[in-house]
């Protein structure tokens, strides 16, 4: 017979185990339109379609690194899952808690499992802040802390996780350089011990050798404190090296999801396929096949009918023109949005 | 070093430029942001220059061309283009180069075009400036410009506004300016930086096809490994002022030398590696160039850093034909003599 602990422990073994496979955050077709105005009385006159009918999972623990071009709507995405901006319409799901449907007032409590790294460390840090207000800030928010010095110990730890010395509570962040900054970014999005963070192309500002020292924080601290990141990068190398699924936008569309090894090593969207051939390697003796796109991007406002890819593709047919692909499994895990595949 | 410079020119080299130093006086500190480059560049060749932001590649572009009007900056060293010291001469003289011998494309087209005048406007400008061509002749020539860059219907998008295009596009028409009076030397700082992966390809496919067909020589200023890679035949590695590396191209990524060199590698993420190789991320940062390192400027930062390299700068050592690095892990006779 168990004692009543061992049975207590080995149920909740089974429910962690459970969790580990399950889906932490589950977005359903989700949809950001923003209105264009125009005319003599501003009047709607059409929509920017930036993030359109998107669907995908992220499961515990995993990384999903999202990856596309300026302007295809992965920061919008990401901003538009902590309702930084309000989805038009959709679904986020995360821990059986459908976050559309939250009020103002409850979403704050949703900010403490889910947190953002933001791109630019120069931007998204509040100047006329010293560091220890900013990275405890979130401590006093979340009420999480009961006095100063407990806030204050709190803040010396977060700052030594992530590679910094204590004594910069004093210093205000024009005293430190972007990777120290992106530091900063980091241990303020740990304050509340988020359980998911999304890192909004959080390297792209720094310089190549700052730039490592960043990806293995990142990865070092997923390892100790068990996060889930949606990595949101537009270099599809760095995604690939960190995420263990990638999913690749077009024009606020998914259009390819699957595990990032095999995406990288044999695509099969065209678009994949094109982006991968045009990836710079540092290796002058690799000789790869390239795939020229045509024509740029079109705009988000008129998106092109049928599979909106299709303006550029090179495999284009008939259908493609007229019928919008859905996404299609084509292999366990492994979804993308083609007719011809 | 006169001479060194001149008998450069003479071996078929177009421009070479020997103990270039770029230094900005601040009160009462210098900040060094070129101390000391040499390279030369023979026609039709690609150079890449590669390096993090503030290791001086731009400056050193910008001082080809005499184009750092700062009362506090102080250019000296020799640039040879052509059998002419560059900073020896007038500025009128200087004018008939820029743009005409020696031309340069900027990191952000939006930035460098009138936002006011039409792209073919502006196209022909350049060619007025250096060709004597009546109006129709020079309108002609503005869309055989374009059509070189490739872009579609040059008549009607001559008469474009910047804003109407998007950003591979007006880094074309920047490209057409550039070349428009078919210049000896193409300087490109960064040219695709702010493109997407797709539309840098294409530029960078049209500058290597364009350097092919007009024998063009390149100097192209970047700070991604995989873009020299891909373009460059030469490659100089700077750091904080200094060249530390200098070899062809595959010397450079496949048996780096410089501890620098073989540490940026390392750095970075690659798409053809598998996944699990944990990134080698150089400590520290850059040196601030008001307060450099004494003895080699790297060695804060080096792991394989030893006495000599917090005491005595490394000279540029040959190790090879073509193959120049600054590090005493290569002069091992003086540093262990040290």
């Amino acid at each position: 017979m168990l004692s009543e602990i061992d049975y207590n422990l080995s149920f909740r073994t089974l429910e962690v185990r459970e969790l580990e496979n399950s889906v932490l955050l589950k977005v359903r077709n989700f949809k950001k339109y923003f209105p264009v105005k125009g005319g003599l009385f501003s009047k709607v006159v059409g929509y920017i379609k930036a993030v359109d009918r998107v669907s995908f999972d992220i499961k515990r623990g995993e990384t999903l690194g999202l990856v596309g071009e300026s302007g295809c709507g992965k920061t919008t995405l990401g901003m538009c899952i902590l309702r930084l901006i309000e989805p038009t319409s959709g679904e986020v799901i995360f821990c059986n808690r459908n976050i559309t449907k939250l009020k103002q007032r409850e979403i704050i409590e949703i900010y403490k499992d889910i947190q953002i790294i933001f791109q630019d460390p120069y931007d998204s840090l509040n100047p006329r802040m010293k560091i220890g207000e900013i990275v405890g800030e979130p401590l006093l928010i979340h009420k999480l802390v009961k006095n100063k010095t407990e806030k204050e110990a709190k803040v010396m730890r977060l700052l030594e996780e992530v590679g910094l010395d204590s004594t910069y509570m004093g210093n205000y962040i024009h005293q430190l350089s972007g990777g120290q900054r992106q530091r900063i970014s980091i241990a303020r999005a740990l304050a509340v011990s988020p359980r998911f963070i999304i890192c909004d192309e959080p390297t792209s500002a720094l310089d190549v050798s700052i730039q490592a020292q960043i990806i293995n924080l990142l990865e070092d601290l997923k390892d100790q404190l068990s996060l889930t990141y949606l990595f949101i990068s537009h270099d599809l190398s760095l995604v690939k090296y960190l995420s263990e699924r990638i999913a690749v936008m077009y024009l606020g569309k998914i259009v390819e999801i699957g595990d990032s090894e095999k995406v990288c090593s044999s695509a099969k969207h065209p678009y994949t396929k094109a982006l991968l051939s045009s990836v710079p390697i540092p290796d002058p003796s690799l000789k790869r096949e390239y795939i020229p796109l045509t024509e740029e991007t079109p705009s988000p406002i008129n998106i092109p009918s049928g599979c909106r890819f299709h303006t550029r593709c090179p495999y284009v047919k008939e259908r493609c023109r007229n019928f919008e692909p859905e996404l299609r499994e084509i292999e366990k895990g492994w979804f993308v949005a083609c007719h011809f595949i | 070093m006169e001479t060194r410079a001149k008998k450069n020119w003479k071996n078929e080299m177009l421009l070479s430029v020997s103990n270039l130093k770029v230094h900005f006086y601040i009160e009462d500190k210098v900040a060094k942001a070129v101390d000391g480059v040499d390279f030369s560049i023979r026609k039709n060749e690609i150079l890449g220059i590669v390096g993090e932001s503030g290791s001086g590649k731009s400056v050193c572009a910008l001082s080809i061309l005499r184009l750092l009007y700062i009362p506090s900056c102080k250019i000296s060293g020799q640039i040879y283009f052509k059998g002419e010291n560059l900073l020896k001469l007038n500025e009128r003289q200087m004018q008939k180069i820029r743009g005409k011998e020696i031309s340069l494309i900027f990191q952000e087209p939006t930035t460098s075009l009138n936002p006011v005048l039409t792209i073919g406007d502006q196209i022909a400008e350049s060619i007025k400036l250096h060709q004597k061509l009546d109006k129709i002749k020079t309108w002609e020539k503005v869309v055989e410009m374009l059509k070189l860059v490739k872009i579609p219907e040059p008549f009607r998008r001559a008469k474009e506004y910047p804003h109407e295009m998007s950003g591979g596009m007006k880094q074309r028409v920047m490209i057409a300016m550039a070349l428009s009076s078919n210049p000896s030397i193409l300087i490109a700082d960064e040219p695709t930086t702010a493109l997407d992966v797709t539309t840098e390809k294409q530029i960078l496919y049209l500058i290597k096809d364009l350097q092919k067909k007009l024998g063009t020589a390149v100097i192209f200023i970047s700070h991604n490994l995989g873009v020299i890679a891909e373009v460059a035949d030469k490659v100089l590695v700077m750091y904080a002022g200094k060249v530390l590396e200098y070899a062809p191209v595959n010397k450079i990524f496949q048996q780096p030398k410089h501890p620098y060199t073989s540490g940026l590698l390392k750095s970075i993420p690659k798409l053809n590696a598998p996944r699990g190789i944990k990134l080698e991320a150089i400590p520290g940062r850059l040196p601030d160039s008001l307060a450099l390192p004494r003895g080699c400027l790297f060695h804060p930062r080096c792991k394989f850093a030893i006495d000599i390299c917090k005491k005595k700068e490394p000279k540029m050592e040959k190790i090879r034909d073509n193959h120049i690095v600054r590090c005493w892990m290569y002069n091992k006779e003086e540093a262990i003599n040290f």
